[in-house]
């Protein structure tokens, strides 16, 4: 895999083998939505979504960002999965590219990159859990305003924030657990 | 895939019209979001959206319900009723590119779009791992019914043993062999884009442009002349 580390050069410096794993990942991830999302999706509680898919979508993108490892790795992860939610709606990639640029800006200040345990763990926790608010209030942003009072009940926010938060956490933390095991075999660098 | 008129546009024409309706979904009230919600109505007939009636049912049952929030929540029954149609159009918006578009054809037409070789890689890679994952995920499936254990997320540890690292030792062994297949063909992220030639816009194009501007232009009109 010599030859694929050296095919560098593409979009922010991430290779051909970067951008397989991201494709793989993205896939992974969009089945998980594409299979739990419409179970939950007309229960009008903030943060549902997140609820039901961030534990197994954590565990891909955990295993994603330890392969890959580069700073800006969720944004190729989660900017693939923004292009088909852009064909469902406009407005899903709006909350999911705010809660990217969110996170890659904390782990940019603070990590440089998803080598280290510490840094994946924190950054896909942050990413999932700033989804839930940034979600609302994109969502009170579109429907004119006229959500105000929802986003008002800040008890509930916080309440599905800190269920994500919980629940995003486990599934990153399968997700090491699934790491350690690839790299005992040999497949993670 | 519904194979009505609209599988005949372009599906870079829907995703521009989509956004236009999601833009104008967000921007317009009273009478123009009624005229927006007609347009729609059109748009969810013509997707074919009224042959599935239980995700239909699904929809608005969600819009229902939030609507129910919206006056439980202190709001008169007029917001509710904006609201509920705001989600109408923005939901039917997205209709015609989601029901009538051949995922071959929107990956051909992003193509011609001059977007970095490495996302339009990773675009088709990401539709072709679709397949391999449901076909490990049944071969996980059958080989524990084998076993005689029954796979679910109400056994965490079982899940966690005979689906998730079996999948993810999948998913990396896929992701390799497609490196490798891709390097050993040259296929290289710097050599620019593969911009294919443009199409040209066909009636089905035009009366899909024309449409979604009368509704726009019919909603701004009622706005502001």
């Amino acid at each position: 895999m010599s030859q694929a580390h050296a095919a560098k050069g593409g979009l922010f410096g991430f290779g051909i083998r970067d951008f397989v794993i991201a494709a793989v990942a993205a896939a992974a991830i969009q089945v998980i939505g594409f299979v739990l999302i419409p179970l939950v999706g007309h229960i009008p509680i903030p943060g549902i979504r997140s609820m039901v898919s961030a534990p197994f979508s954590a565990i891909f993108l955990t295993i994603a960002l330890a392969r890959i490892g580069r700073p800006l790795s969720i944004l190729l992860v989660y900017g693939l999965c923004s292009i088909v939610y852009l064909m469902v709606s406009p407005v899903i990639p709006c909350f999911v590219l705010s809660a990217v640029i969110v996170t890659e800006t904390m782990n940019l200040i603070v990590f440089r990159g998803y080598a280290t345990r510490k840094a994946r763990m924190v950054s896909v926790v942050t990413f999932y859990t700033s989804m839930t608010p940034l979600g609302t209030l994109w969502g009170s942003l579109i429907l004119g305003g006229q959500y105000q009072r929802f986003l008002l009940s800040l008890p509930v926010l916080l309440g599905s924030s800190a269920v994500v938060l919980v629940l995003s956490g486990l599934g990153a933390m399968v997700g090491e657990k699934v790491v350690a095991e690839l790299r005992r075999a040999g497949r993670m660098p | 895939m519904n194979q009505g008129w609209l599988s005949r546009v372009d599906p870079l024409v829907k995703i521009v019209s989509a956004a236009c309706w999601v833009a104008a979904g967000v921007v317009f009230q009273g009478t123009a979001l009624l005229l927006l919600a007609a347009g729609a109505l059109l748009l969810l007939a013509w997707s074919g959206a009224h042959r599935r009636p239980l995700i239909l049912l699904w929809a608005f049952s969600g819009m229902a319900m939030l609507g129910a929030t919206h006056l439980l929540i202190g709001g008169t029954v007029q917001e509710a009723s904006h609201t509920m149609l705001r989600l109408f159009v923005l939901g039917a918006a997205s209709l015609p590119l989601i029901l009538t578009t051949d995922p071959a054809v929107l990956l051909r037409s992003l193509r011609r779009l001059p977007l970095p070789p490495g996302v339009l890689l990773g675009l088709s890679i990401m539709w072709r791992s679709l397949p391999m994952l449901k076909r490990e995920l049944e071969a996980l499936v059958f080989s524990a019914r084998l076993d005689g254990e029954r796979i679910g997320v109400g056994n965490p540890r079982r899940f966690y043993r005979r689906v998730l690292v079996p999948l993810s030792f999948g998913m990396t062994g896929f992701a390799d062999e497609m490196t490798l297949a891709l390097v050993t063909r040259g296929i290289a992220l710097d050599g620019g884009g593969r911009v294919l030639k443009p199409a040209s816009p066909g009636w089905a194009d035009a009366g899909f442009g024309l449409f979604t501007l009368l509704f726009l232009g019919a909603a701004a009109w009622t706005t502001w002349l």
